[in-house]
This record gives C-alpha cells, sequence and structure tokens, in this order.
C-alpha cells in the first residue's frame, strides 16, 4: 500500500497543472452567456450546461489519455525499469498510476463543474441524469465511465505498441466477443429472462467488460514489467480468458434456464388445454425466468417452448403449433404430441406481421395471415395448399377451419368501425369468396361462433349490443341482451347453449339461451357483483350442463360447479381457478370443449396445476409449488 | 551470503532469436564482476532477466539465493541499479526522486544522496529530462546508493559520457567499495575504465558466455606473441609453430606473426622461443580491452 501510495502521489505532482486548467476552464464558463448566440438562455442554464460540458471532457479525456500514454509508453521504452528497479511491486505500479489518474480526471472534472454548481440552479443538475435508465447513480457512472477509459486505452495503448501479430488476434476476437456477447443477451431473453433482468445482465455484462480490462492491465504491468510484447501477450490472456469466462458464465446460465424442466416451475401464471387429450400449455417462472412447456398432465412428456410462443391444439388435441419469434421474423413451429418423444418441426418462415394462427380440427393443417395473404399449410410436409390475398391492412382478423378444406376469415379492414366481412378460402379450388358480413357495427366487436361454425355471437362492448348471427352469411338471428344486461364475457356450450355472463342490477347472473338465443334460465352468480378487483373465470363443462367457475378478488378466486339445467351452485374450494376455455387468442373459436374431458378437471391453485375431481373432491397436485 | 548473485542456464529470447543462450555464473559476494560483449550479446536482457525485469525462456536469475522474477520485489530492498538508458520520469527533480524513493525503500538516506548529488554538481530542483545525460548518470547512481545497497548492478553507466563524468562515476563506484564492501555487478564498454575495479569477467559472444574467470587469472593466460617466421617468406600461410599454444588470433603483419595465445605459461614459450625458424619472439601481457577484441571481436586471420 506503501508503494501504492507513493506511485499515485508522484503521478499527481507530475501533472497538478491538469487542475489549474481546469479552474481556469471553469472560469470560462462564466462567460458563456455572454457570448452571443447564449445570451438568450438562462444564464444560470447555459453556465451548468457549459460546465459540464467541461466537466465530462476533462473527466473522459484526462482517463483516456493518461490511460493511452502513461503506462504503455513507460513499458514501450522501458522507462517503467525506473519502478521495476525498486522495492515496488507490479500491482502497486499499475494500481498507483490508475488511482492517480483517477484522482487526476475526477478531481480537475469537479474543478471545471463546482464553481458553476455553486453559482447555477440546483435543479438543473439532477434534470440532466433523469434521461439514463442504467441502474447506477450518476457519481459510480463518472467512476465506471473514467475507469474504464483509462483500461480500454491502456489496453489500446500496450496493444498498438508492442506492434505483434497478438493485436490482429485480438481484433479479430473483438466483434466475434461482442456479437457473443448480444446474442448471449438475447438469449437469456429468449430463455425467458425479464427485459429488467436482462438490461441488468447487460450491466453486468458491462461491469464485467471493465474488470476484465482492467484485470487486463494489471496483467500487462505485473507481468510483462519491461517487456511491452510480454505485457500485450499476459493482458490478451488474462482480457480474454475473463471474456471468455464470462461468456461461459453468461451461456451456461442461458442454458441452464433454458434447460429448465417442467418440474422447475415454482410458480405457474398461465395454463391453457388442448379440447380433448391430457396436454396443457404451462406457462411461469422456472429458474427465475419466463419458462413455456407443452405438457402431458398424464405421462408427463414435454415439450419447451421458446420466449413469448402461445401453443394452438388441434381440436382433438395430436398436434400443437406455434409462431417462434426471430429477429426479423416468425417461424412457425409444429409438435405432434401423440409421438413418443415429441419433437418439434419448422413448416415455414413468415414476417414479423405473421398471425392468427389455427389448426384444423384433426390438426393436419395450419392457416396463417401474413401480409394480407391467407395460406394453408399441410402440418406434416409443410406444403402450401392454398393462398389468397385479403385487403393488405385490417383492424381485426380472425381464422377457423370449418372443415379441413374450408378456412373461413371474419376480419374488419383497416380504417372501418362499422363494417365485418366474412371470406372463405377453399382449400381444394384455392379460391377466396365473400359468403357474407355484418354491416352495422357501432363499436370494436367481440367474436364467438359455436363448435359446428353455424353460429356466431358478435359482442359490440361500446356500445353493450349482443347479437345472434348465421356464422357463414352474418345474417341477423336474434338480440340477444339489451344495454341494461350486457355481458363481455360469453360463449357457447359443446350442446349448442349459449352463456353470457350479465349484469342485473347491482348483482350478476348467468343467462342461458338455447341455440337460437332464448332464454332458458337466469341463475345468481356467485361471489357478488362485480367491483373493485374482483375477476371471473369461466371453465368447460366438468358434466353435461355443468360449468367450471371462479370469482373474487385477483388471486384469490373460489370455484363453482354451476348446474346450468336445474340452477344450483356448488362450491369447489377457495383459491382454485379452472384452466380457461379458449378465447380466439389462443386458439380458433368453434374450440368448445366437450363436458368431462382431462381440461375440465384442471385448476390452478395459487401458483400450481392441480387436477380435482368435482364428484369426488380429491386433489392430485400435478406442476408447480405444490407438487414440489 | 556466498552469491548474492547466480545465473542458471539462463535463456532469453525474443520470437526465434536468442538474445542469450544457457548462460551459467555466479558473482560472490563483494566482488564486483563485469560482464563485457559487444552491442547485441544480450548483456541488457541478461541484466533485466537478472534484476526480475523480464522473464526468461528458460533458467533462472538468483538474488540472494532466491528467484529473481518470483522475489523482485524484496529483492530490490538490497540492490540499487543504474540503468543503461536514464529512465527516471523526466518532469521530476533530483530531490524529488530522492523523497519518492524515501518513501518506498525501508531505509533511505536523503542526506547522503543530496551529499552525493552536490560533489558531483548535479542541480538538485532541475527537472530530470532537462539534466545532461552525466548528469542524469550520476543522479541515477546517486539514488541507486540512496540505500545502501548489498549489490550494485550497473548496465553500463558510462554509455556516451564523456571522460570526466566516467572519472567522477567510477571513482564512486571505488569509493563505494572501499567503504562498505558492496558486490558489484555491472556491463561496460568502458574496459580500461573498470579494468582497475573488476575482480571477475564474463565475456558474452552472440548469447553466449564464453568466459567467466577471474581478472587476474585471465590476464595471466592471455598474451601476445610476436615473432618472425622464415618460413613465411616462402609461404602465406603459418606454420604449426603455435600448436603449443590456444591462438585466439593469429594475424599474418608484413614483419611476422602477431599472435594472442590465451593459455601462455613460461616453458611451453622457452620451448617455442627456441624452436627451428621462429625468431624476434616477444611476449606481452595484455589489457582486459586487448583480451575482450581477441576474444569478441571479428574472427578474421584466426586460426582454423
Amino acid at each position: 500500500m506503501r508503494g501504492l501510495l507513493a506511485v499515485a502521489r508522484r503521478e499527481i505532482a507530475q501533472r497538478w497543472q491538469l487542475f489549474v486548467a481546469a479552474a481556469f476552464a471553469a472560469l470560462i464558463s462564466f462567460l458563456v452567456p455572454l457570448v452571443h448566440g447564449f445570451h438568450r438562455m438562462n444564464a444560470s442554464e447555459a453556465r451548468s450546461a457549459f460546465a459540464l460540458g467541461l466537466s465530462v471532457v476533462f473527466l473522459l479525456g484526462v482517463s483516456a489519455y493518461l490511460g493511452g500514454t502513461r503506462l504503455p509508453q513507460a513499458m514501450a521504452d522501458r522507462r517503467i525499469g525506473f519502478d521495476f528497479a525498486r522495492p515496488l511491486p507490479g500491482w502497486a505500479i499499475w494500481a498507483g498510476t490508475l488511482c492517480g489518474t483517477l484522482v487526476l480526471a475526477i478531481g480537475s472534472a469537479l474543478i471545471a463543474w463546482l464553481p458553476a454548481a455553486l453559482a447555477g440552479d440546483a435543479g438543473f443538475w439532477p434534470s440532466l441524469f433523469d434521461f439514463t435508465e442504467i441502474p447506477l447513480p450518476w457519481p459510480v457512472l463518472a467512476l465506471t465511465a473514467s475507469l474504464f477509459l483509462f483500461a480500454l486505452f491502456q489496453a489500446a495503448g500496450v496493444g498498438i505498441r508492442a506492434r505483434s501479430g497478438l493485436l490482429a488476434v485480438d481484433m479479430l476476437l473483438l466483434p466475434v466477443s461482442l456479437a457473443a456477447t448480444v446474442y448471449g443477451l438475447a438469449r437469456l431473453q429468449r430463455a425467458g429472462a425479464s427485459l429488467d433482468f436482462v438490461i441488468r445482465s447487460a450491466t453486468a455484462v458491462a461491469i464485467f467488460v471493465v474488470l476484465a480490462l482492467l484485470l487486463g492491465g494489471l496483467a500487462a504491468v505485473a507481468r510483462g514489467r519491461t517487456e511491452i510484447r510480454a505485457a500485450h501477450r499476459a493482458q490478451s490472456g488474462v482480457f480474454w480468458s475473463a471474456v471468455a469466462s464470462g461468456l461461459i458464465v453468461l451461456y451456461g446460465y442461458g442454458a441452464w434456464l433454458s434447460s429448465a424442466p417442467p418440474s422447475a416451475l415454482g410458480s405457474i401464471q398461465t395454463v391453457r388445454a388442448a379440447l380433448r387429450g391430457d396436454w396443457v400449455f404451462v406457462e411461469g417462472a422456472a429458474r427465475g425466468a419466463d419458462a413455456g412447456f407443452l405438457y402431458d398432465t398424464a405421462d408427463r412428456r414435454s415439450v419447451r417452448l421458446p420466449w413469448l410462443s402461445w401453443p394452438v391444439f388441434s381440436e382433438d388435441g395430436s398436434k400443437a403449433a406455434w409462431m417462434e419469434i426471430l429477429l426479423k421474423a416468425r417461424r412457425l413451429r409444429v409438435v405432434d404430441l401423440g409421438s413418443r418423444r415429441p419433437s418439434p418441426r419448422t413448416l415455414g418462415t413468415f414476417s414479423e406481421q405473421a398471425y392468427g394462427l389455427v389448426l384444423d380440427a384433426a390438426g393436419s393443417r395450419a392457416a396463417v395471415l401474413d401480409n394480407g395473404l391467407a395460406s394453408v399449410y399441410d402440418s406434416r410436409t409443410g406444403r402450401l395448399l392454398a393462398s389468397a390475398r385479403i385487403v393488405p391492412e385490417y383492424r381485426l382478423a380472425r381464422l377457423l377451419f370449418t372443415d379441413p378444406d374450408h378456412l373461413r376469415i371474419y376480419m374488419v379492414p383497416a380504417g372501418e368501425t362499422s363494417h365485418l366481412d366474412i371470406l372463405e378460402l377453399d382449400v381444394a379450388s384455392r379460391r377466396l369468396a365473400r359468403t357474407g358480413g355484418i354491416g352495422d357495427l357501432a363499436s370494436w366487436p367481440l367474436l364467438a361462433t359455436d363448435r359446428t361454425a353455424q353460429r356466431l355471437v358478435c359482442v359490440e362492448t361500446q356500445s353493450k349490443r349482443m347479437r345472434l348471427f348465421d356464422a357463414r352469411s352474418g345474417r341477423p338471428i336474434r338480440q340477444l341482451t339489451d344495454s341494461q344486461k350486457f355481458g363481455a364475457t360469453f360463449g357457447f356450450l359443446f350442446d349448442g347453449r349459449i352463456f353470457v355472463l350479465a349484469r342485473s342490477g347491482a348483482e350478476r347472473v348467468l343467462d342461458v339461451l338455447s341455440p337460437d338465443g332464448e332464454p332458458i334460465r337466469e341463475i345468481p352468480f356467485p361471489g357478488g357483483p362485480l367491483k373493485g378487483t374482483r375477476a371471473t373465470s369461466m371453465g368447460s363443462e366438468a358434466f353435461p350442463g355443468q360449468l367450471v367457475v371462479s370469482t373474487g378478488e385477483a388471486g384469490d378466486p373460489t370455484a363453482f360447479l354451476i348446474s346450468l339445467d336445474e340452477g344450483t351452485v356448488r362450491q369447489l374450494g377457495q383459491h382454485l381457478q379452472p384452466v380457461s376455455r379458449w378465447s380466439w387468442f389462443y386458439g380458433p373459436a368453434n374450440s368448445i370443449p366437450p363436458p368431462g374431458t382431462p381440461a375440465s378437471m384442471l385448476f390452478q391453485d395459487g401458483g400450481s396445476l392441480i387436477r380435482l375431481d368435482p364428484a369426488s373432491g380429491k386433489r392430485e397436485a400435478i406442476l408447480g409449488q405444490r407438487s414440489q | 551470503m556466498t552469491e548474492p548473485i547466480r545465473v542458471e542456464s539462463l535463456t532469453v529470447r525474443y520470437g526465434k532469436t536468442f538474445a542469450c543462450r544457457d548462460v551459467s555464473f555466479s558473482v560472490a559476494a563483494g566482488a564486483v564482476y563485469a560482464l563485457l560483449g559487444r552491442n547485441g550479446a544480450g548483456k541488457s536482457s541478461l541484466v533485466r532477466c537478472l534484476l526480475g525485469q523480464q522473464k526468461a525462456a528458460s533458467g533462472r536469475a538468483l538474488l540472494f539465493e532466491k528467484d529473481s522474477w518470483k522475489t523482485r520485489r524484496r529483492a530490490m530492498e538490497h540492490i540499487g541499479v543504474v540503468p543503461e538508458e536514464p529512465d527516471a520520469p523526466p518532469a521530476m527533480s533530483a530531490r524529488e526522486l530522492s523523497a519518492f524513493c524515501g518513501r518506498i525503500y525501508p531505509r533511505w538516506d536523503s542526506a547522503a544522496v543530496a551529499a552525493r548529488l552536490e560533489r558531483f554538481g548535479v542541480p538538485q530542483a532541475a527537472p530530470f529530462g532537462r539534466l545532461s545525460k552525466g548528469q542524469k548518470g550520476e543522479v541515477l547512481l546517486a539514488l541507486a546508493l540512496g540505500h545502501s545497497p548489498a549489490v550494485l548492478v550497473l548496465d553500463d553507466p558510462t554509455l556516451g559520457l564523456d571522460v570526466v563524468a566516467r572519472r567522477a562515476l567510477s571513482e564512486e563506484i571505488v569509493g563505494e567499495l572501499a567503504d562498505r564492501g558492496t558486490t558489484v555487478f555491472l556491463t561496460t564498454h568502458d574496459l580500461a575504465g573498470f579494468e582497475g575495479i573488476a575482480t571477475r569477467v564474463g565475456i558474452l559472444k552472440a548469447g553466449r558466455l564464453i568466459v567467466d574467470e577471474e581478472l587476474e587469472s585471465l590476464k595471466a593466460r592471455f598474451r601476445r606473441i610476436r615473432y618472425a617466421n622464415r618460413m613465411t617468406e616462402t609461404r602465406t600461410e603459418f606454420g604449426n609453430e603455435l600448436d603449443a599454444f590456444e591462438a585466439v588470433r593469429v594475424q599474418v603483419r608484413g614483419w611476422g606473426i602477431d599472435a594472442v595465445v590465451s593459455n601462455f605459461d613460461e616453458s611451453a614459450f622457452e620451448r617455442f622461443r627456441a624452436m627451428d625458424g621462429v625468431e624476434n619472439v616477444s611476449a606481452e601481457p595484455l589489457s582486459l580491452e586487448e583480451i575482450f577484441v581477441a576474444l569478441a571481436g571479428e574472427e578474421k586471420g584466426k586460426a582454423s
């Protein structure tokens, strides 16, 4: 430590004139408001801004200049031999020089800044730093920047002055490691790490690079001593080893996140089940990152899905497909869930606008909208079977297969607010035809069809109108509820009946309507009026005519079994939420689960997925906290 | 402490070029070891390895029986160094340099340094970079002696100095030796200047140590033999009359033959003198410089 202080003191004593220069510069900032062009500005702000600029110039300039010249030059002309001929450890020579430089850089920056800061508007300074989203306080940021520039310029100075072939290797490794780091960070995000975590990781990487540069600089002096080429070798060896270690940690962590099995899900946020079979899509936090899986609740097979991949299932539960996010594209992936070891395969690559993926009932065909082009693919071979251009831009477009040979498209063209087109693509003839439409929409529509795709419920949210239409032609069949009794939660049952969770005064009721829209029964909905943060989730039919629902405060729902035929309500348990019905965001709107499927017995219990037999009340943990 | 300096099979290389190869020698306590060699012979590389400033490709240099690369910092507490090129920070004055050293050496005699600089006549407040080359050398010598080192390492300290400065430097070293018996390891081209104080000599040639010997012994076995050989009147080549000696340098002159031999002894010389056809024989002792030139110089005319 004695040596370090002696060297630092010497560095400062040799360059104390920098402080004088900074003080002189600080005085100039007081003249700035008088300069033509600045005199219209607020004098305090003009002075402060100029002083800040000077301060930054001194901080960064002194760090870079002394970093690039002081030690590299001393090593290149062997002047550093003076220090090495004294009882000074190599680290003290390096650290003393670094500390001296920091004192000179920070000291001169403060001298340039302080007078204007003392005389100026104190509120000006914090506002300047508001724009930075880097999670470091600005004094730490300034110190880090100074350290970084010192280390970077020392490394560059040593490399350039050594004039060895190793410099070419450095130049080659630099972009490679930069690309590898960016890719590694992107991979973290793809592995499900939150954006906040990725930003923190990027900050950690930046700090690690500064540390690696500093370590390289230390090695250059301590091991290279008076030999600049040996210094360069030591510097590159340490720096690239540190970078390689960092990349191994980054990629290892990414691989660890990516390899999390479904059993690592500590908290499950989303569960969507296939209409038939035992497969579900589960999404939650595993090893501190978001993770999504296709998971067989019967025999525990699983398929890890990439980040932000939301799958759709075929109606028979034999296939699943999803759009994988690439840098500037989307990749359509399909997996055969019936195989012993399900392995996804790529059907095709689409633009970033690709949208509306659906599978037909058997999963033999997949349809997707991309840049106004509706296309149908053979999901086994990836062969394009039919394609047709609809309008290039649309406000809303929903696809569904009415059968393997017919793709129906519900679409609100861009710029339209009152018009819904119904189109149908005949796969065999490859012809697109408009089969009908709804021409008097008063506001943005919510849509649902029955499982045969013959009837369509359209809810206009702002005008609070709910109507039943012929799903193919758009012919109105009936107005279902009026604005006094409106509900945006609705759907079809397997037998074609319609349910609507509606408001009736201060209370909520579950209206059951016939397939033609005739009111059959009004059942008081459990859980009291909908207010505050209360949420409702509609499940599927556990038994014919018996619908599973949940309601309650967000995060603490209570599950009920409602008999639609008898109007009775039975509580199934607290803290339970049924696995949601498919909305059109997650699958074709005509996907109505038949009663009594395995999916109807799946519930989210806090962060866990459990199976609950509504008849016997028997529970079984499947995934998440309660299964661990 | 019998051998404060020992070098074992030291090899230094820069890429494919060897600066010195498999060099071994040792310096006893109190000795003055002069390492000689032509420019590029590898002296400075060897000195840097010895001081722990450069890592050898193989072999090792020991200071006080310990590897100098590993224990440099501790060894430097007992070693004074005057480098080939003045390397002190140019902006610092001699006084500031002495103060700096005072902060890092456990024992530092600022007064002795100041007195020595006073004796040299070096301005102590002037920046080191503005001093003459001789003054720089004197400052560095004063700094090297400021902590009363057990070993003084001088890497060609008189390079580029005028006669007066050279004389002052060697007198100071002689004084130091007389006062404290400091071990001195030096490399030099100023053979005459240090001949009087060197006790042992090493000669590096193309990176190899070809001589490592006490100076007296070296001088005793080297002679310049001059003679006329009647046979040279009829033959351009010399004969085998020098076979009894190891001739390191033989030159044919107009008046006869001028040979430097490295194993001179009186009885062999008497037999040589009595040989048929050899006449006008004389044997003269050689200065260190002449021995060095004979060993390290160009090899034109040398007997094979």
